[in-house]
């Protein structure tokens, strides 16, 4: 250890307090000792010690009291009670307030010593697993800023590039030349999404959704996402349709991430679908759920790839979904989401004839 | 002649650096570099540039952040054009925007990685302008 223990002594029995100091001060610690209850909280908050031994019975503020309050300073605080009546009855009381372990009066010196080295120890281990915690979970985070901008970084270099040598800016590009390069940078852009993708459902993982959770209401919620999702329809001329009522039930979420999970289903319906065909989002209230349906008058999924439409990577290897690139991660990634707000999504499907998602949401009682 | 317009990139992407460069020179800019965060403000107070293209997220996130900050309270540099170039978007996770990061980041505009040519080079063009507008009030 880089710096010595800290010991805190607190007894009104000058002789505890000071053969404690004579067992314990050759072992090298730093100790401080206070006579009673209340100067030892005092010393307690000034000193932040490693391990205080706790008289269970003094004048004033007695040893509970105390334990209780060095548990409300700071519960990495190890407490080891010193007491003469040691009953079970104040073995449990003393646990219950965070007490580490016990030594009755009169103790020895090697008991003391092995008492107070087993309960540094116990702190010891205790922040070290905090730091690691805390270690792994910044990691995380910025391994996610990270890989963010490492594995974008050459990839955007790339367009970049293209860019300019489209741009004319490095001599003529002959046709032939112009289209592949634009094929070229058509690839890329699809591997920039898949990584953003990624990104977006190891961020689901990583973080705690619900600490961004509040009232959401679903149907102005659907009008947006249907209205951003209009161009892409008539794109690929898919008639877009929804069936909402203006007034929907709150649901308790994250509005960035639903809005997500409903682009990435209306997408799917769009983007598996044929030419004239329909996609269709209905949502409507049903007991303590909305529920959310969207549907389409697609290729459909067979019977053998449904089970694994939410896993991650898995696409249907199908002559219909050739031309169409993704990948793989769209509903998985709603699958997370709708899972993260406790609530639960299923798929229905034939196929040549369409597919239907159905996703419910809990309500949260509270009216829009 | 005129002076030729000197435009510094900040960026610590060689390749970005190289693929701009070879736009902006074949637009007559006079174009300097510099690859590493650290050495960012010494260069400008040395070449004195006319406007700067700068890079958010270099080694650190908030690389970018910094050097436009130092340079938004220098008294001498702050009338430097600062264009920031990011590849931060909305779809990366964080919540970035001239509008809601105004106060933090004072770039006078900003544009997104890959660069769109034509649009990098009009907006160079409207600072730049805009500028040359403001030396010529205070000379006048």
């Amino acid at each position: 250890m880089a710096e010595s223990a800290a010991i805190l002594i607190i007894d009104d029995e000058a002789v505890i307090r000071e053969s404690c100091c004579r067992i314990l001060g050759p072992e090298g610690y730093r100790i401080e000792t206070a006579a009673d209850g209340e100067r030892g909280l005092q010393k307690v908050k000034e000193l932040k010690p490693d391990l205080a031994l706790v008289d269970l019975k003094m004048p004033g503020v007695d040893g509970i009291e105390v334990l209780e309050k060095i548990r409300e300073i700071d519960p990495a605080i190890i407490s080891i009670v010193i007491t003469g009546y040691a009953t079970i009855e104040t073995a449990v009381e003393a646990m219950k307030r965070n007490a580490y372990d016990f030594i009755p009066k009169p103790f020895t010196p090697d008991q003391l010593k092995i008492i107070v080295k087993r309960g540094l120890e116990k702190r010891n281990l205790a922040q070290e697993s905090a730091r690691l915690r805390y270690e792994k979970n910044k990691m995380r985070e910025n391994f996610i800023t990270l890989v963010s901008h490492q594995l974008r970084s050459p990839l955007i270099s790339i367009q970049q590039y293209f860019e300019v040598i489209l741009g004319g800016f490095t001599g003529e590009v002959s046709g032939k030349q112009r289209e592949m390069i634009r094929e070229a940078s058509e690839r890329i852009e699809e591997l920039i999404k898949l990584i953003n993708n990624w990104l977006n459902m190891t961020r689901i993982e990583a973080k705690n959704l619900t600490g961004k959770f509040q009232p959401v209401n679903l149907s102005s919620l659907i009008s947006q996402t249907v209205e951003l999702m209009c161009p892409v329809a008539k794109a690929k001329k898919v008639i877009l349709r929804t069936d909402c009522p203006d007034s929907l039930a709150l649901i308790k979420g994250c509005e960035e991430s639903l809005k997500q999970a409903l682009t990435n289903l209306i997408s799917n319906g769009i983007n598996y679908n044929r030419a004239g065909g329909t996609a269709t989002l209905k949502a409507r209230e049903n007991g303590d759920f909305v529920v959310v349906e969207v549907s389409d008058t697609g290729i459909g999924i067979s019977p053998e790839n449904l089970p694994f439409i939410f896993d991650e990577f898995f696409r249907a290897k199908v002559k219909e979904t050739q031309g169409i690139t993704g990948s793989g991660l769209g509903l998985s990634i709603v699958k997370r989401i709708i899972e993260a707000h406790q609530g639960s999504i299923s798929v229905k499907s034939e196929l040549d004839k369409g597919t239907t998602i159905s996703v419910l949401l809990p309500k949260t009682g509270l009216k829009p | 002649m005129d002076k030729p317009t000197k435009i510094l990139i900040i960026d610590d992407d060689p390749h970005f650096v190289k693929a701009t460069r070879t736009v902006l020179e074949s637009k007559n800019y006079q174009v300097e570099a510099v690859n590493y965060p650290a050495e960012a403000m010494e260069k400008v107070m040395k070449i004195m540039p006319d406007l700067i293209l700068l890079d958010i997220m270099m080694e650190k996130l908030t690389d970018g952040f910094d050097i436009c900050y130092k340079l938004k309270h220098d008294p001498k540099l702050k009338k430097i054009p600062v264009l920031a170039v990011t590849a931060i978007t909305k779809e990366t996770g964080f919540k970035f925007s001239p509008e809601s990061d105004g106060e933090y980041f004072e770039a006078d505009d900003y544009v997104e990685k890959p660069v769109k040519i034509p649009d990098l080079l009009e907006r160079i063009e409207k600072l730049l302008k805009r500028q040359t507008q403001k030396n010529m009030a205070q000379d006048a």
